[in-house]
């Protein structure tokens, strides 16, 4: 089968002649277990996971009427073999075209872009539609974050910085791993404060609109430190990838539409992300709009 | 005492019948009993086992026996409900939703499956040859678990395999995966890259489970057959899988298991292995190889090929050691007078076994005689699945009972100090063999405890998480009675070795350069194998049904063939058919029948005074017509005598009977069938000079064909009744209703067009046999307009209408006159196996067919079984007699029963299910279906056409008749109705006959 794209990410983090077993299917999409990095596959219809390939539509389909969890896969030689009861599969991602996910290569306009966002936050009422309790611990969590964010863009006290590094940690702790499904809540916050937190302080030249974008690495550093067996497969490859400095396709589409200035554009986006999981994607924006200090608590 | 049921024609495969035995043999009051087919080589088990009883000796290839020794009359009874019950609960199995579709011929298969790719055959070795190429004809790969296939038919079939560049698994192949589907005796394998060619039993089964259970997989596991390496086939299959799997794309490394081979084919299959791109380990069961042959990595035990095989299939670096140390602590070991017995149900792990203990006690070399595979001072390492321990009963991975009664016996023995055994999960095999033997080796460890003697029951199970059976749940069983279990056989019987003291120890093996022999390129695959292994079969399944179970569990398509030998098993109708079978033009021929069959336009013209059309009748010689084949006074039935009687009153010959008697006994009188003069006659058939007959000419070239018209029921010439009565009416006949219907018949159009009214009639219910009402009446439709336009008196005309009117089988004759008028133009050419006639005389049955010309090919006739008048039974019916058989001939009557669901309870038949069961069965043994007469019953396919005799002598299916029973004495008249079959002798004494006409001896 053929392969259209594939992350960068994901491209970065195969290794030939790696085999490993299938981990996961859902409905149009499966994850596959490769030497430790988890694998997306998902389909040209749907945003590209930044873990991720993706294949025609109605190749999924032929796959998924066959595969099951557990299967043996073996990446060798650029193609991929799913060995099934049912049948062998064969993926060839040499021809795929490599698509950057990489978060950074979108542009931050201050003043305008969280104006923008915030508009289309206010009226989500967003803390009614995630999958964490909003709970006087919940809400502590998330403004520890804010105020993290807010340590980065305005700079401050060693003491003042170290309290809110502090803080953000314990929300990290708190967060990790907290929810139910492949991926829980709480990281799906966290996917999405990352996200945002590389946004506003990733870009070199925009670095010196704010006093300590330096600071935001330490968020990546804790996370990176904390992870390890704390939560989902699923969820851990996606954190690494936003500690990375990656995000998923739908969340680039968002960052576009931030950056085009566009508020249809950015509605649109964001009813897509709202769509996606139970609760996820309402956790992930939750997560998004506290690295721009958004005041949800 | 020895009781002895023959079930006739009840064909039943050997697996059902083996564990049909097994439950027969757990009633009370059955000291033993064996139930099989009556095949030569099955009366050997009988005897063999003191069970041939003379029924028995004399039973067919296709009956079905049972002999049950008992002590108790009663038994019986029980034992034959318990089989209807087994057999009943198959049937219903078979058809359970899910059951996949069956087939009763290879025509029939292929149509179900067109694009069908391999035949899985599991069915005796003594039929198998030409089936195995007939499977191979059709452009299906094989893989055949049938053993017992002669060495020469094996070279011969994988040669013809490998040109047409198919692939033959087998023969004896227990087991093999394609395209991860279980095939035949097999563990369910986690797919994978790690492709297996193998011998054919437990090898393949040992490799593949370990490799699972290491974490790896594979798509194919090709059976070959023990014998592939054997000099004569020089590893044909083993070849042809090579070079498929090495262009096999998911397929990343090559693993070989081979039985003890010939030492240059062995060579042979190193050097193309060599010349593969992929990395290749192979064991070779016996060697014991020093040292890894160039890229070839070879193995010692099946652990190790398959420990190999994963290191390789994982891009790891193969060890040079692949030994791992055992989790057992021997404290003690057994003293020096204590031995290691093996009873295995797997041949290649007895080898290995046997290998194992030979090599570490340095006993020479394994053996292999009446199933044991070492046997050295006291050391006894037997295959309980050899023949010596199988025929006659299920094998040991199916019924514990061998192994469980040699475990105690050796178990019994001061000497016995570890018995080593595997225990084999899969399909096919036992459903929980663990908790089978885990009972015996409980009970044994206590003997043995209880006499102060330490015993060890060492075992392996070969199996997978996806087995059917719980491979965890079976070691724990196994466990807890006692038994210490081992991951591989390897270990289990190094654990055994432990005991003694012994620790076997593996060689460092390193890599020995190899230089390629044979410098030509690998061969390509072909496209069919590599079409076979890259995707899922698509089988028809010849044979053990519960085969399919695997097959469409994992996504294979399936087809049940239900075979049955053919001919009923008889090797020299099987012979003439194979032969037969190489003849091309014989089918282009029978179509040139059928199409005359389909050509003919019988018109009913005439009724005339039979001297005036049949010369043989207008002589000096008194000359009677009778019914059937040529027949003697001395030979004739009383109806057919009695017909005689009234003949020749009718002629006015003798006055009296006893006159009669006198004259007919005297030689005086000529006997001729009706046949050879263009007439046919119904039941006795008996027709003389002046006796009124109805003329059929069949447009198509001219073809005249005469029959006597029908007299009505009750006392009537034809079934032998005489007196003045029906001699009045005959005369009547002759000389009103005959010419008036002469008349009348002149003044239509050229007659009647009897195709038009036969069509009509079918779809109002007739099958013209038995039921002539709606023909009959169409009849009176057409002729009556034109008797009334006759010149005869009034009288003479109302009188010929109510005749008519009453006489509801007045068809029957008509449709006889046509029959003969078509069957007379088909035989104007003499070619072709179809049936031109069937007819019977009361003492034997007779057939003609279209390529022998006149010959007559007879056999002693049946009785009609049906239902009788009030006052009559079986005991008053005389064997079959008439020529009314000539509408069986051109396809009606019991060839059409589904035409008239009304008729089936009259002639016996039962429902309409049992009807449409009739026809279904006809179609098997004919060329096709005529056009011209529809059932509308039948889903408005056309009535059988072309009866071949090839088909009859191969499905033992002979047509079936439907028919009026006359009383055994003459006189009396019709007494009921029935069915008649016709008797295969005749059938296969014309085969004999057709096949000498093309030399075939």
């Amino acid at each position: 089968m053929r392969v259209s794209s594939a992350s960068n990410f994901a491209l970065k983090h195969l290794r030939e002649d790696v085999s490993g077993s299938i981990h996961s299917v859902f409905d149009s999409s499966f994850n596959i277990s490769l030497g430790g990095f988890l694998l997306h596959v998902g389909t040209t219809d749907a945003p590209l996971s930044c873990l991720g390939i993706q294949i025609a539509p109605e190749d999924m389909c032929r796959v998924l009427e066959i595969m099951r969890v557990e299967d043996k896969a073996i990446y060798h030689k650029q193609r991929l073999v799913i060995y099934s009861m049912l049948g062998v599969t064969s993926f060839d991602l040499g021809e795929a075209t490599p698509r950057s996910t990489d978060v950074v290569s979108y542009s931050f306009v201050p003043g305008v872009t969280d104006t923008h966002l915030f508009s289309s936050i206010e009226k989500l009422m967003l803390p009614t539609r995630i999958g964490l309790p909003w709970t006087p611990e919940s809400k502590r969590a998330l403004s520890s974050l804010v105020r993290f964010s807010v340590s980065c863009l305005e700079g401050g006290t060693t003491w003042s910085s170290e309290a809110s590094v502090r803080a953000m940690r314990s929300s990290i702790e708190y967060l990790l791993g907290r929810g139910l499904g492949l991926t829980p809540s709480g990281d799906d916050v966290l996917c999405g404060f990352g996200t945002g937190l590389r946004y506003l302080y990733g870009s070199p030249e925009l670095n010196k609109e704010f006093k300590a974008p330096e600071l935001s690495q330490v968020f990546f550093q804790e996370l990176e430190h904390s992870l390890p067996n704390k939560t989902t497969a699923v969820s851990e490859g996606y954190l690494r990838a936003v500690i990375e400095g990656y995000a998923n396709e739908d969340y680039l589409s968002l960052l576009a539409a931030l950056q085009s200035g566009s508020s249809k554009a950015l509605n649109h986006v964001i009813a897509a992300i709202l769509r996606v999981g139970h609760t996820s994607g309402a956790d992930s924006l939750l997560g998004f709009s506290t690295a721009f200090c958004y005041p949800f608590a | 005492m020895l009781k002895t049921v023959i079930k006739q024609n009840s064909y039943q495969d050997s697996i059902n019948l083996m564990l049909l035995t097994n439950q027969i043999n757990t009633l009370e009051g059955v000291a033993q009993s064996q139930i099989m087919m009556g095949t030569d080589a099955n009366k050997e088990i009988f005897s063999a086992a003191g069970l041939l009883t003379e029924e028995a000796q004399n039973a067919n290839p296709s009956d079905m026996v049972i002999v049950v020794e008992t002590e108790d009359d009663a038994v019986m009874d029980t034992v034959l409900a318990e089989a209807e019950s087994f057999l009943a609960d198959l049937s219903v199995k078979k058809t359970a939703s899910g059951a996949p579709s069956e087939a009763s011929s290879w025509e029939e298969a292929v149509a179900m499956l067109p694009d069908a790719n391999m035949a899985l055959f599991s069915i005796p070795g003594e039929y198998a040859a030409p089936e195995l190429e007939r499977a191979l004809d059709l452009g299906l790969n094989v893989f055949s678990f049938t053993d017992n296939v002669a060495l020469e038919d094996e070279v011969r079939l994988k040669q013809k395999a490998h040109e047409k560049g198919l692939l033959f698994m087998g023969p004896d192949c227990g087991t093999g995966v394609i395209s991860s589907v279980p095939i035949a005796f097999t563990n369910v394998i986690r797919p994978g890259n790690i492709g297996i060619v193998g011998a054919s039993g437990t090898g393949i089964q040992e490799v593949t489970c370990m490799i699972d259970r290491l974490g790896g997989g594979c798509v194919h596991a090709i059976g070959t057959g023990g014998r592939d390496l054997n000099k004569k086939v020089g590893a044909i299959t083993v070849k042809d899988a090579i070079v498929a799997l090495e262009n096999h794309d998911p397929t990343d490394v090559i693993c070989v298991i081979s039985k003890p081979p010939a030492p240059e084919v062995r060579d042979e299959v190193i050097d193309l292995l060599q010349k593969c791109s992929k990395p290749v380990v192979a064991i070779f069961i016996g060697e014991k190889p020093e040292a890894h042959l160039g890229k070839v990595h070879l193995a010692h035990t099946l652990e190790e090929c398959a420990r190999i095989a994963v290191d390789l299939a994982n891009e790891e670096a193969v060890k040079k050691n692949y030994l791992v140390p055992l989790d057992l602590d021997v404290t003690e070991p057994l003293t020096s007078d204590k031995t290691v017995i093996g009873l295995y149900s797997g041949g290649t792990l007895a080898g290995e076994a046997a290998m194992m203990v030979t090599e570490a006690l340095e006993l020479g070399s394994i053996i292999k005689e009446e199933g044991f595979m070492l046997r050295h001072g006291g050391y006894d390492i037997i295959d309980l699945g050899d023949d010596i321990y199988t025929q006659g009963r299920p094998h040991p991975m199916i019924d514990p009972a061998v192994r469980i009664r040699m475990m105690k016996e050796y178990a019994a023995k001061p000497t016995t100090g570890v018995i080593v055994f595997d225990c084999v999960l899969g399909y096919g095999c036992h459903p929980d063999m663990a908790s089978a033997l885990a009972p015996t080796i409980a009970e044994c460890k206590e003997m043995a405890k209880s006499e102060g003697r330490q015993l060890e029951f060492v075992g392996t199970v070969v199996g997978t998480q996806n087995d059917p059976q719980d491979y965890e749940r079976s070691i724990k069983i196994l466990e807890d009675a006692g038994a210490i279990m081992e991951p591989s056989n390897a270990m289990a019987v190094r654990a055994a070795l432990a005991f003694k003291g012994i620790e076997f120890a593996e060689k460092n093996r390193e890599v020995q350069a190899y230089s390629i022999k044979d410098t030509t390129p690998l061969p390509e695959p072909s496209e069919s194998v590599m079409e076979l292994l890259n995707s899922k079969p698509r089988v028809i399944n010849v044979g053990v049904e519960s085969f399919n179970e695997p097959l469409i569990a994992y996504g294979a398509e399936s087809v049940q063939f239900s075979w049955k030998p053919k001919a009923g098993g008889n090797k020299r109708m099987i012979h003439l058919l194979n032969e037969l079978d190489k003849i091309d033009g014989i089918d282009e021929a029978n179509q040139r029948i059928v199409e005359r069959f389909k050509k003919s336009q019988p018109q009913l013209i005439d009724v005339v005074v039979a001297k005036d059309a049949i010369p043989e009748l207008n002589r000096e010689k008194k000359t009677i017509l009778h019914a059937g084949p040529p027949i003697t006074w001395e030979n004739m039935q009383g109806p057919m005598r009695g017909s005689c009687i009234g003949a020749a009153l009718f002629e006015g010959w003798a006055k009296t009977e006893e006159e009669a008697v006198e004259l007919l006994e005297s030689g005086e009188v000529e006997f001729m069938p009706c046949h050879h003069v263009h007439a046919v006659g119904p039941m006795g058939g008996i027709t003389s000079a002046n006796m009124a007959v109805l003329v059929v000419k069949n447009l198509a070239d001219g073809t005249l064909a005469y029959c006597t018209m029908n007299e009505g029921i009750g006392k009537v010439l034809r079934f032998g009744a005489y007196n003045e009565e029906v001699i009045e009416r005959l005369y009547w006949m002759a000389d009103e209703l005959g010419p008036i219907l002469s008349k009348a018949l002149k003044l239509s159009d050229g007659g009647i067009n009897l195709n038009v009214l036969i069509a009509r009639a079918i779809t109002q219910g007739d099958e013209f046999h038995q039921r002539n009402m709606a023909a009959t009446l169409n009849f009176l439709k057409e002729i009556a307009p034109l008797i009334v336009r006759t010149d005869a008196s009034d009288a003479a005309k109302q009188r010929v209408i109510q005749f008519l009117a009453d006489t509801d089988q007045f068809f029957l004759n008509i449709m006889m006159a046509m029959g003969k008028s078509i069957v007379d133009y088909v035989r104007k050419e003499q070619e072709g196996c179809v049936v031109s006639t069937l007819s019977r005389n009361g003492y034997e049955f007779g057939v003609r067919v279209t390529g022998l010309g006149d010959q007559w090919f007879t056999a002693p006739v049946n009785t009609p079984v049906g239902l009788y008048f009030t006052g009559f039974n079986e005991d008053d019916g005389c064997p079959d007699n008439g020529d009314s058989a000539i509408c069986e001939t051109v396809g009606v009557g019991g060839m059409a029963m589904v035409a008239a669901p009304g008729v089936t309870r009259f002639v016996g038949a039962g429902g309409f299910e049992d009807a449409l069961a009739i026809s279904n069965e006809m179609e098997r043994i004919c060329v096709t279906h005529n056009p011209n007469w529809t059932i509308p019953t039948w889903d408005f396919k056309g009535t059988c056409l072309g009866i071949d005799i090839r088909k009859v002598v191969e499905t033992g299916i002979t047509p079936i008749i439907n028919t009026g029973i006359a009383h055994k004495k003459a006189g009396i008249g019709q007494v009921g109705a029935g069915t008649v079959r016709a008797p295969l002798a005749c059938f296969e004494k014309a085969l004999e006959a057709y096949a000498a006409k093309f030399g075939i001896e």
